[in-house]
Order: structure tokens, then sequence, then C-alpha cells
């Protein structure tokens, strides 16, 4: 029989491709406690477990890495916050009727306009009294506004409204920054392993896995406070003197290195370290800014060479020359001379004057983009730059990529800069770990306890087909665990509840089909006819109602939100896994036996 | 050859006969869980209205009071206190619907501690962060003197931090919150008993605004699950069925919802999980039952629908049963071994298990017997009525 074959090859391979997928969880469970860690790189577990190259490293899982706890499950701080990008995007509409006014009568200081702004609309109504001011908004005066496209509406009132993709971007961008952000802060408190990672469109969900009692507090503290972006100048003269007197007397791990443009810093792997040492060190007018520099053992790949990178530190003038709130928009552009990607920097009227102001005082000196107290970039200003357009070139000693890469990241930062999206804590989660412990004890309890409840009937109350239903269950399980690590999968509390009712469906599913069996059989029918007939009309049952329960999970994948969302995905993959063990499995383990068996007999 | 029986096999019990009596069982309870929700209403979890739950760990036994007293000390809005778990366990669940400490009131007073500084230009509130605030000055204020200013406005801790540029005078304020606050409260009332660090057990925390939205998303999907299970059952079947696959789906959740309030189970996230459940548990029994009629109807001969339904429901009933019963049983441990979270939603699917059941038999063939006997009666009338306007041509002609 070669199909029967066929079949049977199905199911091993899928068995076997479980086992594989589930070696690194039991691996990892052989300790008692599923944390991630490798126990051993040596012997069977070296095809699973890359050996780490450098002492101190952690080692790490090859293909499949095990199934990890949620947090509910092994204690820890999880954050929800929700971005808000409509609010920044009206926010800056807001901001702009005065701006608006201010550049057009200063163009024309007789005319008549109002700039309105409607809540919730991207566009803002320019009324002029008389068609001939509304001349002034020519191609010069769109150039301040690139992103905005501008129509007459009729009535001397001309609209501009703002580009879709512009919102789009400034959307993603927002994302990003807030999650940068979050990381850096988060990378400051040293947790093993955070993730911070975008949930649908506007979230961004934190997880601390075992963060300490101290820290927690800490960490919401940092994560809630709204970055500022400031332009403050760097003391281009104070600084080599200032750094240089720690010379000689710098403990083990700092270093006084030489950066760019002749100046000293002072440098360290860890920017704690860092703070530690200057504290209390600084002139009171003066502050420090940190600023990471990477150090790649494959750049293209983007791999970190933790031991090789470092942090530098710039002395900076501890007031504000302009904040971000002044920013009109920034953006990447080509220089055509060179071809040379740059940063283009706009600034609303008021911070023109401002940044005027700054870089007329402060030509040849270097001036610092801070976010936080990190320096983002610290170019020099050339001259002086008044009507509020700048032009920040990068690096010359790169390449057109690495350029491009660092004027997007840069981009971002001011966008973000310019368009603060306020962000709201929706929900927080803190789950202490004897909870967490006590939570894996009292569920896995439940779920073994009410599967062997099940079994205990179905082979009682069904003799040996209770039995093969018992070995299509033991199937489902496995698969339901390989299919939960292969995707990455955590496992949550309400996933557990997922796969407990998913216990229950595989078992309606068996009995769906053997009590059609008995009742061919009952009918009079032979048993192989019986079993045909009763697997055949029982399926669309079987089907129908996974495919409807399916159906509830994928709507709750989509609309529902944390813990709903564990106990879809283990329901869903239940489903799939149900429908193949206790139909195909099943059906697969009757024929063999009627192959084998030689009454007329059954046991159902 | 000996077999189990649960039901027997050549059963054919007037079932559906039954349905006369069966009717005024659901009408009574449905009035009874409509009354309950419009009247007593569900008691939103956290989740839905927003508010913090935290599950504390005392060291030492307390009792109710005690844990209610001292919630009322450290100035929670609303508190409920419950007992979490075992007696021996010393678990308390805190429940309040403060996110941050500083309300409305305390704005207010914050607000003109604030302005009574001098040269104060504008106070804004950031919306998205109850604990935390922006406060302009038209000249400088030291730090102390807003700390003082607070404290006149009964706040103790505040982080205070400079904003904008040089000549501008912007402040940000960042208040004690209330995980603090709830820690060092119950450290003070409780001393010895409480740890301070170790105490709170699990805390959760929902922001007023992500609560709504949590609970538009809810009813969203419910609403959107419905519809995609009935357009499924249209197209696997036909349109006789979906209106008692519906009418059922609606019985049950109307009445477990109703069940929900009188067993005070807490609506939280995890029960509208539970409730989707319960959908999908109910329409699986509901699709047994019609896939069986829908089979029984191709070789009916002469028989009334009524009589093919009841038949398709005798067949089913040793199936419904036993699922029915392996389902609750699993169910049931769960309910007993498990606590918290899962323990509610035990007992809603439980509750869920028994109503589902029940509306597969008496509510969804029922309906769509009523929808059948109606599609019937049209297609006479129709039929009726073009007999008499086809009547007069051919006759004419003929």
């Amino acid at each position: 029989m070669k199909s029967a074959l066929y079949r049977w090859g199905i199911v091993l391979v899928a068995f076997v491709a479980a086992l594989y997928v589930l070696t690194p969880t039991m691996l990892d469970w052989s300790t008692g406690q599923l944390d991630g860690e490798p126990v051993t790189t040596e012997g069977f577990a070296s095809h699973f477990v890359e050996a780490p190259e450098h002492e101190g490293q952690e080692a790490e899982w090859k293909n499949f890495e095990p199934l990890t706890l949620g947090l509910d499950l092994q204690g820890g701080l999880l954050l929800q916050y929700h971005v808000y990008v409509d609010r920044a995007v009206q926010d800056r509409l807001e901001r702009m009727e005065d701006d608006i006014e201010e550049r057009l009568l200063r163009q024309n200081p007789d005319i008549d306009v109002d700039v309105r702004h409607v809540r919730g609309e991207i566009y803002l109504d320019l009324e002029f009294a008389d068609s001939d001011s509304m001349r002034l908004v020519d191609d010069d005066f769109m150039g301040f506004f690139p992103n905005f496209e501008v129509s007459d509406i009729g009535n001397n009132t001309l609209r501009m409204e703002m580009f879709e993709e512009y919102i789009e971007e400034t959307q993603d961008f927002a994302i990003t920054q807030a999650i940068e952000t979050i990381r850096s802060r988060i990378d400051a408190l040293g947790v093993t392993e955070p993730s911070i990672a975008r949930q649908g469109a506007n979230d961004i969900v934190v997880q601390l896995p075992g963060i300490g009692e101290d820290n927690v507090d800490r960490a919401r503290d940092l994560i809630g406070q709204t970055a500022q972006l400031r332009f403050q100048m760097v003391d281009d003269e104070g600084t080599n003197q200032f750094f240089s007197q720690f010379s000689g007397q710098l403990p083990q791990g700092f270093q006084l290195r030489r950066i760019g443009g002749g100046y000293q810093s002072i440098t360290h792997q860890d920017k704690e370290a860092l703070q530690d040492f200057f504290e209390g060190r600084v002139p009171e007018d003066r502050i420090i800014g940190y600023q990471h520099h990477p150090v790649y053992i494959d750049e293209e790949a983007g791999i970190l060479d933790e031991d090789r990178s470092y942090w530098l530190t710039y002395l900076i003038y501890r007031d504000t020359e302009v904040t971000g709130d002044y920013i009109q928009d920034a953006r990447v552009a080509i220089d055509q001379d060179f071809n040379r990607p740059y940063v283009a920097l706009n600034f609303d009227a008021t911070g023109a004057d401002m940044f005027a102001e700054t870089t007329t005082e402060n030509v040849g000196q270097r001036f610092a983009i801070m976010m936080d107290d990190e320096v983002q970039s610290a170019p020099v200003i050339n001259e002086p730059i008044t009507l509020g357009r700048a032009r920040i070139t990068l690096g010359d000693m790169q390449s057109y990529t690495e350029i491009q890469q660092e004027a997007q990241d840069l981009v971002i930062i001011l966008r973000h800069g310019a368009l603060p999206a306020p962000i709201e804590l929706q929900f927080e989660t803190l789950v202490g770990p004897t909870l967490g412990q006590e939570s894996i004890d009292s569920s896995m309890r439940a779920l073994l306890v009410g599967s062997l409840l099940v079994i205990f009937f179905m082979l009682f109350y069904y003799r040996r087909s209770g039995g093969v239903s018992t070995v299509a269950l033991m199937l489902n399980l496995t698969f339901i665990m390989a299919v939960l690590a292969g995707l990455g999968a955590t496992l949550t509390l309400p996933g557990i509840a997922g796969i407990i009712l998913t216990v229950g469906m595989a078992v309606d599913a068996n009995v769906i089909i053997y009590e059609r069996i008995r009742e061919e059989w009952v009918a009079g029918k032979p048993m192989k006819e019986s079993i045909n007939e009763g697997f055949g009309k029982a399926y669309s049952a079987v089907f129908d109602a996974n495919i409807t329960t399916g159906i509830a999970g994928l709507v709750l994948l989509q609309y529902g939100t944390g813990p709903i969302r564990g106990f879809a995905v283990t329901l869903l993959i239940g489903i799939a896994a149900t429908l193949f063990t206790a139909v195909y499995v099943t059906r697969l383990l009757f024929v063999e036996w009627m192959e084998r068996t030689k009454t007329n007999k059954l046991s159902i | 050859m000996k077999m189990w029986q649960i039901y027997p096999y050549d059963a054919n019990r007037d079932i559906m006969g039954k349905r006369k009596y069966t009717k005024w069982l659901s009408a009574a309870f449905l009035v009874g869980s409509i009354l309950l929700l419009a009247l007593v209403g569900p008691r939103w979890g956290i989740d839905f209205q927003g508010g913090t739950e935290v599950i504390l760990q005392f060291e030492d036994s307390v009792g109710d009071d005690e844990v209610r007293d001292a919630a009322e000390a450290i100035d929670l809005a609303a508190p409920l206190v419950q007992r979490f778990g075992r007696e021996e366990d010393n678990q308390f669940m805190v429940q309040t619907r403060d996110v941050a400490i500083v309300d409305d009131d305390d704005y207010e007073r914050i607000m003109e501690e604030l302005a009574a500084l001098g040269d104060h230009e504008s106070t804004d509130p950031i919306e998205e962060q109850p604990d935390r605030m922006e406060v302009r000055y038209t000249a400088e204020k030291s730090h102390e003197e807003l700390r003082q200013a607070l404290q006149a406005a009964g706040l103790d801790e505040v982080d205070i931090q400079n904003r904008g540029q040089r000549e501008e005078y912007w402040y940000a304020l960042t208040f004690q919150d209330l995980q603090r606050h709830l820690r060092s409260g119950f450290k003070e009332y409780f001393g010895d008993r409480f740890d301070e660090r170790s105490g709170v057990q699990r805390l959760e925390s929902v922001g007023p605004r992500a609560g709504e939205q949590l609970r538009n998303d809810g009813m969203l999907a419910m609403i959107i699950a419905l519809i995609a299970i009935l357009i499924y059952i249209w197209f696997r079947f036909d349109i006789r069925y979906s209106p008692g696959a519906v009418a059922a789906l609606a019985h049950d959740i109307t009445i477990a919802l109703g069940i929900f309030i009188i067993l005070d189970i807490e609506f939280s996230l995890p029960i509208v999980a539970a409730l989707l459940t319960i959908i999908g548990y109910s329409l699986n029994d509901t699709i047994v039952v019609f896939d069986r009629i829908r089979e029984n109807l191709d070789f009916a001969g002469d028989k009334s629908v009524v009589e093919v339904a009841n038949q398709a429901i005798n067949q089913t009933m040793s199936r419904t049963l036993i699922t029915s019963m392996t389902t609750f049983g699993a169910v049931l441990m769960i309910a007993l071994i498990a606590t918290g979270l899962i323990e509610d939603f035990a007992m809603a699917l439980m509750v869920g298990i028994v109503v589902g059941t029940y509306s597969s038999i008496f509510v969804a063939s029922p309906v769509m017997l009523k929808m059948d006997a109606y599609l019937k009666e049209r297609q006479e009338t129709a039929a009726l009525l073009e007999e008499d306007e086809e009547e007069p041509e051919p006759k004419a002609r003929v």
C-alpha cells in the first residue's frame, strides 16, 4: 500500500520535526527551569547550542530557541505605551498658525491674513483680505514647507495640506524614535534580556523579565519621560584643558582619547561608569554629553564588538540655545555637486531668529544636538545660518550608504524633536517571581489533571479506541508546543488556558467520530464499513466546528490585546494540530488496526 | 460486544416537543439577565475602566478590615479589597480606580500653589501622563521654591527638572507614582507585617483611556466574530440555519452575562476571551446538530422537518452529553486548581458550557424550525400569488 506508506511518512516527518524543534526546550528544562540558558554546550547539546567564541559571552542557541515563558509566568514588568502620533501632527499644525502669519507679515506688513487650523484636520486655511496678497505664497515661500501642498479653494483662501506620506513617515519615525529612546534608557538599568517591541500600529510593549524590585520605579520613571531635543554649544576652547586634567589619574577602563578635530575626550565602555566618574567634577555651567562609538565585528550584518565599542564624552554648555520645538522639519537631501547625502533642517520663524543669533556668534565652533544627555551629532558651524534653513553634512571618510544611514538616523531624531509624540502608559503588569512560579505550578497541574481526567474517561468509555485518541492527544500537545517554540512565541497563562481548551476540542472531535462509528455499527454494518462511514460522515461536523472556533480565534488575534492574543495564538495552533491529529492521525491508526485485526469485533 | 452507552442509540424521544416549555424557561432567563444588565450592570474590571490592581503579600495574618482601613488611609479612590487565594496565604487583592496619586481636586490645589509663587505663565498637566506636569514662569524659580509650593499642596516627593532653553523658566514636575505610594503607605500602616520590597506580588495598572479603548476593542471583536461566523454558516448551510445560530449565541451571551453578574465575576479582558470561547463552543454544539439535520433532510422522505430535527437531536445526544461532560470536567479541574485570573476564566467557561449545550438543543433548532416554517409559508404564498397572476393569461390563449 503505497498511499499508507506516504501517509505514515507525513506523520513521521511531522513528529520528528516537532521533536527537533522541541529539543532546545527539553535541554533547557532539564535544569528544572525554563530560563533560556543552555546547561551545557558539550556532547549531544552541541548540535543545538553554539559555544561562545569568547570567554564570558553567553552561549547561543543555534536554530531554535527554547520555549520562553511569558512575564506572568516568570515574573517581571510589562509596560505598554501608546504613541500619540496624531496628537503630534495636530500640535505641529496648531503651532504653524502663528508661524505662517508671522512669515507673511514679515514679507509685507500691510497684508491682512487669517490662518486657521481646524483641530483634527491635516490642513491649514489661509484666508486673505484680497486676492493680490495671495501671491505672497509663492514657490519660494512654500520652500519653507516642503511637506505641504497648496491649493486655492476660493474665497481668497489658500489651503495648505500636509502630505499623507509625510504623516505616515512621521508616524513611523515617532515610534522608531520612541523605541530607541526607551531602549537606551533601559540599557542604563542593566536588565538582562529586555524586550522592546512595536505592537500594532502605535503601541510599544516593554518587557523586563526578572527585574529587581528596586528597579521597577526607576524603569517607569525613565521610560515615561518625554525626551526633549536641544541644541547646545560645545565648549571647544575648554574641552582639551578640561579632559586632560584627569590624565594620569584615570581609573582602570577609562581612557583619554583624541577624537575628530583635534579634540580630546575621556572614554569608557560603560556609560554609567562615565556618569559616576564625572559626578561632581564638572563646572556648574557645563554638562557632559555622551556619545556611543560603535565598533563592528561585521559591519554589514551589524554585529557589534562589545569589547571594543565605547562611549565618548563632550564638554557642553549647560544653557540650551534652541529646543526641538522650533524645528519645522528635517529630511535627508542629496548634494548634487558631490553626490552626498546631507540633512536639511528647517526652523520656524522664531526658531530661525534664535538659530541665526547662535550661529552668528559661534562660527567655527561645534554645537551638539542633544537628546537627554546623549549627543546625537556635533557638527561645526561653518557660517551664520540666518534664514532658518540649515544643512548638516556628515563625516567625509565614510561610504555613501554609511552617510545615508547616519543622515537617516539623525533625521528621525530631529523630526521627533519637532514632533515630540506624547506617549501614554496604557497598562502595566508587575508579577513577582514567586507568584509567577505558583502560576506555572498551578496551571500545569490543572492541565495535567484535566487531561488525565479526559483520558481516563475515553479509555473507560471507548476502550481501545480511547487508547487511539490518547495517542492522538499526546501527539497534539507535542505539536502545539513545537509550533509555539518554532514561532518563538511565549507561553503565557492565558496561553495555557488555550491549550486546555484545545484538549477539550480534540477530544470532542474524537467523540463525534466514535459516536458516528458506533451508530453505524449498531445499525448492523460490518466493522470496516462502520469505520469508513463513521469517519466520512463525521468530517463535516468536526471541520465546521473547528473552523468556526478558528474564526473566533482569528478575530481575537486581530483585535485583542496582550493576554488575549496569547490565548488566541495557542487556540489557533491548537485547532490546526487538532485537525491533523484527531482526524488524520486517528484515522491512520484505525486503518492500521483494521489491517491487523482478524475478527469482526470493534473495541469502541 | 459490550459498549458503554450514555444515551441509547435507538432512542427517539420527543425532545423538540419540550420546546413549548423551554421557550418560557429561556424567556425567563433572558428577561432576568437583561434586567440585571440594565439595573445592576457588570462589574467592570480595571481593564475596562482604568485603575490599578495589586496583590499584596503580608508577612503575618491580617484581617479584611485592616487592609480596607489601610487602603482608605492612603487615600485610594473607591478601593475594593478581597482576600486572594487561601486564608493562610495572607494575600489580598486591592483594586482602585486611581492610576496616579494626583486626581482632579489635587490638580486644582497644585495649580493654585504654583500660581501663588508669582510670575506664573502657564501650567500644563500632561494629559497622557497623570503623574507629570509642566509649569512655565516669566522669572526664575529655584527648585526649592517649587518643592515647597508642592509640599503645601500635599505632595511630598517630587522630581523637578529644567526644560526649555536659556531665557525660559520652564520646569517639568514628576510626582511620586502610585506604586511607590502604595508600598510606603502599606508599610507605614502594617509595619513589620508588610515588606515594602517583596510585598507587591502583582500589579496591574490600566490608564482610563486605555480602558475605554480596550472596552471598545473587545465589543468590536465580539461583533466581528459573530458576523464572520454567521457568514460562514450561511455559506456552509443555508439561510434557514443562520438565524437559529445567531439566536442561540445571543441567548448564550446574554444569559452568561446575567449569571456573571449574579456570581459577581468581574468583567475583564480574560472574561471577554471566555465569552468568545463560549461563542465558539456553543456554536460547535449547534453545528453538530445542524449538520445532522442537514444530512437527515436528504433522506427524510415525507417526514416533517420537526421530526427530522428531533431525530437529529436524539442521534447527536450522546455526543453532546459526552463532550459537555468531559469539557465541563476539565474546566472544573482548572477552576478548582488554578487561581486568580484563570479561575474566573474557568468559572465563565463552566457557565458557558451549560448554557451553550442547552441552547444548541432548545434555542437553535426551534428557531431553525420557525425560520423553515416561515420560509415555506412565504414560498407557498408566493407560489399562490404567481398562480393567480399567471392564471388568466395562459387560459386566455388556450
